[in-house]
């Protein structure tokens, strides 16, 4: 078991490295120059010069990567262009916002998908099946950031339970933490939710043809048995494999709905830095996103190799 | 078989409307200029945040906008952001997918890191990103979709690609002499199209949501343009005191996404040709109708099974037309025919496990156990569990039989739980004894492995065990061995015979080789297009076939080749129609004559053989003297 971990460790490194390379790529790309966004349009040739020796930039690309990667891989992701601020810092004062909210989600979407599509699995072909069959699809196209405005407008501004704009963090009060965000969360995780349970549907269906569920109900293994032991564990694995692509959709959408709710995350970090011309914002960004959709990506490929052995490196 | 059936035809309107729906928003989304009653973009400040009325059907906004008239404007901005995100990431993602998989080794390995690396960042993420290095605006921002969903096309196409490259005719063609360029267009593209338009419709969707996300952060279409993004970032300036503002534009985004998603997986549902009708799978077995007339079941000592006037149909054709036969304690009864012969439909009918769209009925279906005697007519779902409990069935496949997450000994152990009135520690000794029983070496450390770690052979023993677990009367077996190599098929038939004499089982084979079936079966029965055409005692059947369809069985058994599947005589089979009166096998009998054309013939006694020839006792039919030499 510890063998396959670190082999999962070991293989995500280089993802989240050539992530970082690729977007490092993109953003030399721009035309932004870091020392008119740092020193403004008024300053001297020579001031300008200077600021450029002193953050590398016109050292050779590849010169350029190897160094922030070293630093990266200190927990030093640049000084801000902007501001004498260290990017690092920006990003960790605003991470527990962003990654509160996608964790949230991804905990409402597998919650409320898992129960639904299991719930329709083990009626399928019933009308309940169709049912929660057809809500999903619909709920699969609601737009999380719209399902934001509508629980702001209908939910939070009516009714004095939960906040409508104002974050707490889990440090400050966790009841409140909790209550800030509910609302988001449930934004976030409706559409995906939907997702969740027609896969989960789907999968289960698929698995009720298998010789396997025919042999259990030969040997007369119960309705039920069969239901919430064979069928559901098989059902789960094509469902946890696909939640990791799902918790990189969270974390994008966490950076709109924060915006519905106006909560301090990276969202708005970055947007504010894109304004700017800042890159670093944007780099240091993009690589915690990366970061973070591999972590979770650990999580569910051990979470994957309890729930199928089969995979476990001997 | 009928795939369409009534549950299809529900949704087929809804992906009608559907369609309808696409169109209507495309149309909006062409002639929206003209359709439209305001210019989008101009107020009237006298008419701010108004509701539905004559002149604004949708109301106006916080600067006095038609909200109709912007709803419009959005229509075409979201169909030019989705064909334009889908465009890139097929125009990127396909040519990069085909080539590394076509070209393979290195170079794919290396492309596809970079694209998992890509895939990595979420789309809206990466599009942030894109927007940070060249601008903001929306041909920008769907360029950035676009890129970030190339990642998930590139791995399609290259996965089709592949598939494609694997695949026997291309090698064929590659042999033949087709330039790359030739095989790329001739037969991977025209193979790539289904599943890329299946992709697109995903691309599309995702980018009109994506574009309303980044208009709404103002990073998609310029202020004072219309989006249905930035109509929510209006929206929700006012939403204290306006909420219902920000329902148009939901609803709007709402409806295309799902319009696109039902088409979608409509043709993702046309494309892998599954079948929804029957959802619930193996899990719920058919009822066996009460057919024909009702006669006291004649009670004979000894007697296990008894089967009468047994018929399997599905909606377009019939599997099993009145089958009759009983098995005895001790008696081995083998059901031999080609496929597609209604064997299989039979035993599967007995064990209780045809699934739906089978429609089976019976005058009798009936088993004698020491508990007493059951029926599986017209029986509810726990009286069919209770008739299976009595049946042990194993499988074609055994490895696909067992759960492939749960350990030998936790299968053995859930089947004996049900079997019941087993304490814990009386179960892992049944356990063992049984695995023991099956000619299993080591059953601890068998029992402690997951059917992906023991052979074909050894999984077989196992789905035997656990049939045994119930200590059931009957035990029916489905081409136990086909799935098997030639020196386990005969240890396993050598374990069926020790297992059937040893506990005195009734045994139903199924097999289509005459050769198993010489091994050990008492008697048996062949079938031909559903019908049992004659039934005799092994021996006799062997020596003296009475029916002209057992003489071509016995013609192609392989003499000292066991397993080899049984080859009908006449190869242009599909060419052979099926006749409308008179015998089944008529067409393709060497000795058919006029009156065979004429009834379907009974089953009627010849020789001591039950036969369904009515030149039976014309025909010198040709027999083997001795057994047909089976075994290593």
């Amino acid at each position: 078991m510890t063998r396959t971990i670190l082999i999962r460790v070991a293989s995500l490194i280089p993802l989240v490295i050539l992530a970082s390379f690729v977007t490092f790529w993109l953003l030399q790309l721009t035309e932004t120059d870091p020392a008119v966004v740092r020193l403004g349009d008024d300053a001297t040739e020579e001031a300008y010069e200077l600021y450029r020796e002193e953050i590398g930039v016109n050292d050779p690309f590849l010169v350029q990567y190897g160094s922030w990667l070293a630093n990266a891989a200190t927990g030093d992701l640049g000084e801000s262009w902007h501001g004498p601020d260290q990017v690092s810092e920006l990003i960790s004062e605003r991470l527990s916002v962003t990654i509160s909210l996608a964790l949230g989600g991804l905990f409402v979407a597998v919650a409320i998908g898992m129960v639904a599509g299991v719930a329709a699995g083990v009626r399928a072909g019933r009308p309940a099946d169709a049912m929660i069959t057809a809500v999903a699809s619909s709920g699969q196209a609601l737009p999380n950031f719209w399902v934001g405005i509508l629980l702001v407008a209908f939910v939070a501004i009516p009714y004095d339970v939960f906040p409508a704009t104002l974050y707490t963090g889990p440090t400050e009060s966790l009841w409140d933490w909790l209550l800030s965000i509910t609302l988001p969360s449930i934004a976030l995780g409706t559409s995906a939710a939907a997702a969740i349970a027609r896969q989960t549907r789907a999968a289960f269906v698929r698995v009720l043809h298998e010789p396997y569920i025919r042999t259990a109900l030969a040997v007369g293994l119960s309705r039920r048995s069969i239901l919430y032991r064979t069928a559901l564990r098989n059902a789960c694995i094509p469902v946890v494999t696909s939640a990791a692509t799902l918790f990189g959709t969270l974390l994008g959408g966490a950076i709109v709905v924060e915006a519905v709710f106006a909560y301090p995350g990276l969202g708005n970090l970055v947007l504010v830095g894109i304004q700017n011309g800042d890159l670093p914002i944007v780099l240091g960004f993009v690589f915690v996103a990366a970061v973070a959709v591999a972590l979770v990506q650990l999580v569910l490929d051990i979470t994957y190799t309890i729930i199928d052995p089969r995979t476990r490196v001997s | 078989m009928k795939r369409r059936l009534a549950g299809t035809e529900g949704d087929s309107t809804f992906v009608k409307v559907a369609w309808g729906l696409i169109i209507l928003l495309g149309g909006v989304a062409v002639f929206g200029p003209t359709l439209s009653p305001y210019d989008p973009n101009i107020g009237d400040f006298q008419k701010l945040l108004q509701g539905p009325n004559g002149d604004h059907w949708l109301g106006t906004d916080n600067l006095g906008r038609d909200t109709l008239s912007r709803l419009i404007a959005g229509t075409r901005v979201a169909a030019l952001a989705g064909l334009e995100a889908t465009a890139i990431a097929i125009a990127v993602g396909v040519p990069i997918g085909i080539t590394v998989g076509f070209v393979g080794g290195t170079i794919d390995r290396l492309v596809m890191r970079v694209v998992d690396a890509v895939a990595a960042i979420p789309a809206l993420v990466l599009a942030i990103a894109i927007i940070a290095a060249i601008g903001s605006g929306l041909g920008q921002a769907m360029l950035a979709v676009g890129l970030a969903f190339s990642a998930s096309v590139a791995r399609l196409a290259r996965g089709l690609a592949l598939a494609e490259r694997e695949r026997l005719y291309v090698d064929g063609a590659r042999v033949v002499g087709l330039s790359r360029p030739n095989l790329l267009g001739r037969h991977i593209l025209p193979n790539i199209g289904g599943p890329l338009v299946v992709i697109a419709t995903t691309v599309f969707a995702a980018a009109i949501v994506i574009e309303a996300g980044l208009s709404f952060l103002g990073l998609g279409v310029p202020i004072p343009d219309a989006s249905w993004g930035s109509m929510l970032t209006d929206a929700q300036r006012v939403h204290r005191n306006h909420p219902w503002q920000s329902v148009p534009p939901g609803i709007a985004i709402f409806i295309s996404v799902l319009a696109i998603n039902v088409v979608g997986d409509s043709l993702l549902r046309r494309r892998r040709g599954e079948s929804f009708d029957h959802p619930a799978g193996h899990l719920e077995p058919v009822i066996v109708r009460k057919q024909g007339e009702h006669t006291e079941p004649v009670r004979e000592p000894g007697r296990v099974l008894t089967v009468r006037s047994l018929s399997v149909s599905y909606p377009e054709t019939t599997a099993v037309l009145d089958a009759n036969f009983h098995v005895d304690q001790g008696e081995v009864v083998a059901l031999v025919g080609e496929s597609g012969s209604g064997k299989t439909s039979v035993v599967m009918a007995i064990a209780g496990l045809l699934t739906p769209p089978a429609d089976v009925g019976a005058a009798e279906l009936s088993l004698n156990t020491p508990a007493g005697d059951l029926s599986l007519l017209d029986v509810s779902r726990r009286e069919q569990y209770g008739w299976r409990r009595n049946i042990g069935v194993v499988f074609q496949e055994p490895a696909a039989s067992l759960n492939p997450l749960q350990t030998v000994g936790r299968q053995m152990t859930n089947a004996l739980k049900r079997a019941g009135g087993l304490s814990r520690s009386e179960i892992s000794e049944r356990t063992i004894e049984l695995l023991n029983a099956v000619g299993l070496p080591r059953p601890q450390e068998v029992a402690r492995l997951r059917p992906d770690q023991i052979s074909g052979g050894m999984a077989q023993r196992v789905v035997i065990a656990q049939a045994l677990a119930s200590e059931p009367s009957l035990l029916v077996a489905d081409e136990p061995t086909t799935a098997l190599d030639v020196t386990i098929q005969a240890e396993t038939i050598a374990l069926l015979k020790q297992l059937g004499e040893e506990r005195g089982l009734a045994v139903v084979l199924v097999t289509h080789d005459l050769g198993v079936a010489a091994q050990l079966s008492d008697r048996t029965l062949v079938m031909y297009q559903g019908r049992v055409v004659e039934t005799a005692l092994m021996a006799d059947l062997v020596a003296s076939p009475q029916h002209p369809y057992t003489a071509e069985l016995l013609e192609s058994v392989p003499r000292n080749v066991p397993g080899v599947r049984i080859e009908p005589r006449i190869d242009h089979l599909t060419t052979l129609e099926v006749p409308t009166a008179g015998c089944l096998y008529a067409p393709r009998c060497p000795h058919a004559a006029d009156v065979c054309r004429q009834d379907e013939p009974p089953l009627r006694e010849v020789n001591g053989h039950l036969t369904a020839c009515v030149r039976a006792d014309d025909l010198e039919l040709a027999g083997i003297t001795r057994n047909p030499g089976v075994g290593p």
